[in-house]
């Protein structure tokens, strides 16, 4: 058995070895591929040979047919169904030309038909045969499974199906194919004949030596980079560990069984190297050279052959059984996919890589031999083979370059040092899939990631308006609550206010206020105004709050008035010509308004009172005003177009009529007759857009020339224009004023609206009272109270006689009937619901709530620390906790600076109580430590009485207004000592209050500007006046 | 015109065809917008206000402050209609941000209409809306101030903004601020589902629910991710919506959640990871991990210290470190408070 095979193999091995000789390795290639794919399941073995040529490329298959039907007439009849089918595949693929030329080379090598006959006359036992040895059997067939599927892939070509039809028709077709072939044959052998096939002989000839120097450098490179890649590549193709072993076994046993043959050997290496010499020489000749001159070498080739033909093929072997091989071919097998082209190469070099190897892995090997062997072993091509080369890229993929013609990459192609060098270490890298890890969703169900399982019930309670019949008692109720306020004329005033008549509005107002008031509407009782518009202050009497600025503006504007006034009777008494009336008002004018200011300025935050003021003073002095806002354009330009000669003369409009307010002046007739002076109001004037451009210049220029008073208002004090001019400042007002007001507003309205609520209005507006009184009127309004205050208003009407006879702060103005004294319902109106962010600010002063001190347990004098942590719920953590919570916050809140008044933790100061010649008296700023402490020594005391602990709104100002003028007065400390707090409240702090409380006085005195103010700035504190005030009244807690 | 009849006379039910195709382009929200104050959604108590305003007149100046897709500008466009009337059209100038809202244009135009006469019953005044204030130049709202005042009279403005510290105090001050809250889920979940029914759109309870999710109280929002989802897949399920709204999956952060309770970090570290090579941003994820772990069904206590931190991480990525190892931190400590591991930070 074993024998037999053997025999086999060599002669396929002879075979192969002419082949390549000859350059045909068309038909090695063939036998090589008949190595493997021997199927059991054939019914004959060249029943396999021909379906395994079936499933090869059709061009490949072409070449065989060819070749076969050259043989044709020795072949079996197998054979020749098997070529029959191969035509088939060639006229459906290839076409006739590509056949023809086929046929035509085919015709050239007509020589060696014989030869080929007797070699298809060996192999067409050997399948049958190999067979019989069962036990590489089904390693091979994997193999070869995997091999042809390789193949499919890389031509692109599905023959299973053919494959299958071909086992079937198979015994029933033998006949007819036979036939077929034989007369196909001879058809081809005509045409081929009839297109003159000689000449296109020797044009392919010609072609092909130039190809085949193309395809020896290739395959030149090829193998340097097979060397490198097999090495790189050894432990990695798992998939071609079958194959390997497959035909280690089957290579290993002729290596065993031909060990003798082994002496013969180096005799060959000779021979080789003579052929490579041979060829060497026809390499050089032209390539011009004639198909003579490789018919001859073709001979002498086939002669050596001859000879070295048995000595060979044991070599070969020996060769093969080396380990390496198989990972040759497994590397070969790799390489298939990429290109049929490739595929070939490869197919070439499956003969030469394990010479090589061999060579490489036996050092005994003479180099020189091996380079020999190899060169000459890659060489060889035959014709057809180079002609398919050549023709497959057009037909399939024309543009492909497989292997570049310059190559960049120079390795030493057999060096022992190559593997070292280029062996790298595998890295195993693992993939991971770690997506599939990741559970998938699951299924959403209702209320999972959302709250739709709270119901809420929001619901709207709006307060249900209850009439209110006694006035009286509640305006009690709020005078015992402010016995300081005059509550009772603020009623009696605002309630006038509310309820005058559009008649008596149009009375009373006929001066410039009226023309803003539209009362069109007659029969209305209240016309619709906004509440900020209805109770507006029309005297200076009813300025809320800031009593000393709006004063001061009054005795200014009475001042000018006066002088205005004087001057008019004098002007009057000296000269009653009107024409020269200008001219000499000029000199006087000038003289006497350079003794008076004739700018001031109202500085003040939003809401404060500042346009309020000067309307109500000037209605009061009775004075026009020419009103420039910023809702107008105010370029340069303009301004000194339009207010010009307003400035320059005294009379800007007469008015006919005077206002009762005029009337009852003292000088109101005199005034009557002359006219009202004019007063210019600019407002807003730290707003400059740029299309406002010389604004500023032009007022300044205004206020230069001017003989008018002009008053500007504005917000920010440290618009540069305003430094120049007497300020007056309208801070905003403090609740402690407009929390009665209010109320009372409120209750004229027909609201009874609690003091807390106005409190918390006020202090969360920031004592803007005009924001206060719109949002007072939307929720009261929108409360519905409006149709209650309608209903009550007759019964307010009665007490009319009484509220114009008394002004007195009691009760008797008010009807008393004596029977109002029921308990007044106290209706609460809440005004908003808490949307904003919890205060930060009040948190000291709600500590207690926060931690749920429990109400002070008076029994126990003092607890140890450790007992009320072991008794309470707070604990130490619970504390540390929150008060780290606090500091995010603050650190949050400073951070990104969402709110500017916003009290920081940092900020609040607290006084350690002491005999105030201490020096340990100071104030220190608090550190979450402290807070800390003091939570802890409360916890420890227990001493808290009330539940809630809250600063009154006025402290709450006052300590943010310390605190901003701690930080002025900060600035300048140098950073180093901002840590020494004791020396910084006891020595900066104190000494710079000091330096500006000493400003203040110094300036009270005269008007020129004190040194200390000098120094102040030396250190870079650039203070104004505003700032003295605040840094010495920094103690002066308002009450 | 007639052809087109004749065409109409030939199907039966021409009449809702017409009409349906004449509203089935508008945007959902269009079609749904609230035309009444009991129609809109929220906030009642102050809506109850407003109409009650919408009966008498007299509206002061308001400014309506609140997140998107609460009813801001429905709010007031149905104030306007309702006390204007059929003078809607002459007796209200609506300028939004699309408007050029300069200087030039609060000077001129939006004085020129305040100056306007318009013929109106008594306590009724014309009302200029401007919508989103916050986005007009300081300068602009300045130049604004004055005229709110003077011309209050016969004018009074309505503005509706998301930020109402963007609005300068001086108008602030002349104004009543109402703030909207965010719709609650049910509210929201209410109103998809009505609209559902009309549209006869198919949906899954879990599509519901995935759909508020994502609108996290917007209305907007919400119909918005409702149309396109029905739009794009026919039928609202969780799936689709968070296709059509790509967000980190809340159920994924959930069990990333429920894992850091337990102190799994491995469990929960997979899943951050997994989303953050899904190519979200760190903000994306911190900010639906808060929003879920806002809903998380765990001890009050825990979930606020989770939240803490969640809080904290926040400001990290807000600071710009959005790298998956801000991330991995905070799954991280969440792990720690999980398992109730005291950490010195």
């Amino acid at each position: 058995m074993d024998k037999c095979t053997t025999i086999i193999v060599s002669t396929e091995g002879t075979e192969s070895l002419t082949k390549e000789r000859k350059r045909r390795s068309k038909l090695s290639l063939n036998c090589n591929y008949d190595n493997h794919p021997i199927k059991s399941k054939e019914p004959t073995g060249q029943a396999s040979i021909a379906s395994f040529f079936q499933k090869k490329s059709p061009v490949l298959a072409a070449l065989n047919s060819n070749k076969d039907s050259s043989v044709c007439g020795i072949a079996t009849e197998l054979n020749g169904k098997k070529k029959k089918k191969h035509k088939k595949t060639i006229e459906t693929n290839v076409g006739y030309n590509h056949e023809n030329q086929l046929a035509s080379d085919l015709e050239m090598e007509e020589d060696r038909k014989v030869r080929f006959s007797e070699d298809i006359v060996e192999i067409s036992p050997e399948p049958v045969k190999k067979r019989q040895s069962p036990e590489p059997n089904s390693v091979k067939i994997n193999a070869f499974s995997f091999m042809m599927d390789n193949r499919h892939k890389s031509i692109g070509q599905n023959s299973s199906g053919i494959e299958v039809e071909h086992v079937e028709e198979l015994p029933e077709l033998k006949t007819d194919m036979k036939k077929k072939l034989l007369t196909r044959k001879v058809l081809f052998q005509e045409w081929s004949e009839c297109k003159g096939s000689n000449k296109r002989k020797v044009e392919y000839v010609e072609q092909g030596l130039v190809i085949e120097e193309k395809l020896k450098k290739r395959a030149k490179r090829l193998k340097t980079m097979l060397n490198i890649n097999k090495k790189r590549n050894n432990d990695n193709v798992l998939n071609s560990v079958k194959s390997k072993n497959a035909k280690k076994l089957s290579l290993n046993k002729h290596g065993e069984t031909n060990g003798q043959c082994d002496t013969g050997s180096p005799h060959k290496w000779k021979m080789k190297l003579k052929v490579s010499l041979d060829k060497i020489s026809t390499k050089k000749v032209d390539v011009k050279s004639t198909k003579e001159q490789r018919k001859q070498k073709g001979k002498e080739e086939t002669d050596e052959i001859k000879v070295t033909k048995v000595r060979k093929r044991p070599a070969i072997i020996d060769s093969s059984s080396d380990s390496d091989s198989g990972e040759v071919l497994s590397f070969d097998k790799r390489e298939k996919p990429t290109n049929t082209v490739v595929e070939k190469k490869v197919n070439a070099d499956i003969k030469i890589a394990p010479l090589f190897i061999a060579a490489k892995g036996k050092s005994k090997v003479d180099k020189a031999i091996v380079e020999a062997r190899k060169q000459f072993l890659h060489s060889s091509l035959p014709d057809s083979v180079k002609k398919v080369i050549e023709k497959q890229p057009k037909l399939e993929i024309p543009d492909y370059e497989v292997f570049p013609m310059v190559s960049h990459i120079k390795v030493k192609p057999d060096d022992s040092d190559v593997s070292t060098m280029i062996s790298m270490s595998s890295v195993d890298l693992r993939l991971t899939a770690s997506n599939s890890e990741i559970p998938k969703a699951a299924k959403l169900t209702r209320g999972c990631v959302t709250n739709l399982n709270e119901t809420s019930s929001v619901g709207v309670d709006l307060m249900n308006g209850k009439k209110i019949k006694s006035f009286k008692s509640i305006l009690q109720k709020l005078k015992c609550e402010n016995p300081d306020y005059p509550i009772y004329r603020t009623f009696k005033s605002l309630y006038n206010k509310s309820n005058v008549n559009s008649d008596s509005l149009k009375k009373l107002k006929k001066g410039g206020r009226s023309k803003k008031k539209k009362n069109d509407r007659v029969k209305l009782k209240n016309p619709p105004q906004m509440w900020t518009e209805m109770y507006k202050p029309i005297t200076s009497e009813e300025m809320l709050g800031n009593r000393l600025a709006v004063d001061k503006l009054k005795t200014w504007l009475q001042s000018w008035v006066e002088m205005n006034l004087t001057e008019r009777i004098s002007e009057r008494r000296g000269s009653n010509s009107s024409s020269d009336f200008e001219d000499e008002e000029d000199e006087d004018s000038r003289n006497e308004s350079s003794l008076l200011e004739n700018t001031f300025i109202l500085v003040g935050p939003h809401g404060s009172g500042k346009t309020a003021a000067v309307y109500a003073v000037c209605n009061e002095v009775g004075v026009n005003i020419l009103e420039i806002n910023a809702s107008s354009k105010r370029t340069g330009k303009k301004l000194l177009l339009d207010l010009h000669e307003a400035t320059q003369s005294y009379q800007v409009r007469k008015q006919a009529a005077l206002s009762t307010y005029i009337k009852s002046n003292l000088i109101g007739d005199d005034l009557g007759k002359l006219g009202k002076m004019c007063l210019l109001l600019i407002e807003d004037v730290d707003l400059v857009f740029e299309q406002d451009d010389g604004f500023l210049t032009a007022l300044s220029q205004l206020v230069v020339t001017s003989k008018r008073p002009i008053v500007l208002t504005t917000n920010d004090i440290s618009c540069l224009q305003v430094k120049k001019f007497s300020t007056v400042s309208f801070p905003a007002m403090s609740p402690r004023f407009l929390t009665p007001w209010l109320q009372v507003l409120c209750l004229v309205e027909g609201t009874i609206v609690s003091r807390d609520s106005v409190v918390n209005l006020l202090e969360n507006y920031r004592g803007d009272v005009r924001k206060t009184i719109l949002q007072l009127q939307f929720w009261v309004e929108s409360s519905g109270q409006c149709a209650i205050r309608d209903e009550m208003t007759p019964h307010l009407n009665n007490t009319e006689v009484i509220l114009g006879e008394d002004d007195s702060s009691n009760l008797s103005w008010l009807n008393d009937d004596g029977e109002d004294l029921e308990p007044v319902p106290i209706q609460h109106v809440q005004f908003f619901e808490d949307q904003s962010l919890v205060d930060l600010g009040s948190i000291w002063w709600n500590t207690h709530n926060i931690l749920q001190i429990p109400p002070p347990l008076r029994s126990i004098e003092r607890k140890t620390f450790e007992e009320i942590v072991d008794n309470g719920k707070y604990d130490i953590a619970d504390i540390c906790n929150y008060f780290e919570t606090l500091t995010l916050t603050d650190i949050v809140y400073k951070k990104f600076n969402l709110n500017d008044d916003f009290e920081s933790v940092s900020k609040i100061t607290y006084k350690i109580g002491g005999d105030s010649l201490e020096l340990n008296e100071s104030e220190e700023p608090y550190t979450s430590r402290d807070i800390c402490c003091e939570w802890i020594k409360e916890l420890c005391n227990a001493q808290s009485t009330n539940t809630k602990i809250s600063c009154s709104p006025a402290e709450k100002l006052w300590r943010k207004k310390f605190s901003t003028c701690n930080e002025n007065l900060l600035e300048v400390v140098p950073q180093v000592n901002h840590l020494q707090r004791n020396a910084i409240s006891l020595d900066y702090l104190s000494t710079l209050r000091t330096m500006s409380r000493s400003e203040i006085v110094r300036a009270g005195n005269k008007k020129r500007r004190s040194r200390f103010y000098n120094y102040l700035r030396g250190l870079g504190l650039h203070c104004n006046e505003e700032h003295f005030k605040m840094i010495s009244n920094a103690f002066y807690l308002e009450k | 015109m007639s052809d087109s009849m004749e065409v109409d006379d030939g199907i039966p039910s021409t009449s809702k065809q017409v009409k349906e195709s004449q509203t089935h382009n508008l945007p959902w929200i269009e079609k749904y917008r609230p035309q009444s104050f009991e129609d809109i959604v929220g906030n009642e108590d102050t809506i109850k206000r407003l109409s009650i305003f919408s009966q008498q007149g007299n509206v002061p100046n308001i400014i309506i402050a609140g997140p998107p897709g609460v009813g801001k500008t429905t709010t007031i466009l149905c104030l306007a209609k309702i006390l204007l009337g059929s003078a809607f059209k002459d007796a209200v100038l609506e300028l939004n941000a699309s408007n050029d809202r300069g200087i030039d244009v609060v000077r001129n135009k939006v004085k020129m209409f305040a100056q306007q006469k318009v013929t109106l019953p008594p306590s009724r005044h014309k009302i200029i809306i401007l919508d989103e204030v916050d986005s007009m130049t300081e300068g602009a709202q300045q130049a604004l101030r004055r005229t709110m005042e003077i011309y209050s009279n016969t004018t009074r403005f309505a503005l509706a903004c998301n930020y109402s510290e963007k609005v300068i105090e001086a108008i602030q001050s002349r104004c009543a601020i109402l703030r909207y809250s965010k719709l609650t889920d049910a509210q929201v979940l209410a109103r998809v589902m009505q609209i559902c029914r009309n549209e006869n759109v198919e949906y899954s309870e879990d599509g519901l629910e995935a759909i508020v999710f994502t609108a996290q109280g917007d209305m907007r929002h919400a119909l918005n991710n409702l149309q396109s989802t029905y739009n794009g897949f026919g039928f609202v399920s969780a799936e689709n919506v968070f296709k059509v709204c790509d967000e980190p999956h809340p159920l994924l952060i959930k069990d990333m959640l429920l894992e850091c309770t337990k102190g799994e970090i491995r469990e929960a570290y997979k899943i951050i990871k997994h989303l953050w090579n899904l190519g979200y941003a760190a903000e994306d994820i911190i900010k639906n991990v808060f929003k879920v772990c806002k809903n998380l069904d765990i001890d009050e206590p825990l979930k606020l210290s989770f939240i803490k931190e969640i809080g904290v991480t926040h400001m990290k990525i807000v600071d710009g470190l959005t790298t998956l190892l801000q991330m991995s931190g905070l799954i991280a400590r969440l792990c720690m408070i999980g398992q109730g591991i005291e950490y010195k930070s």
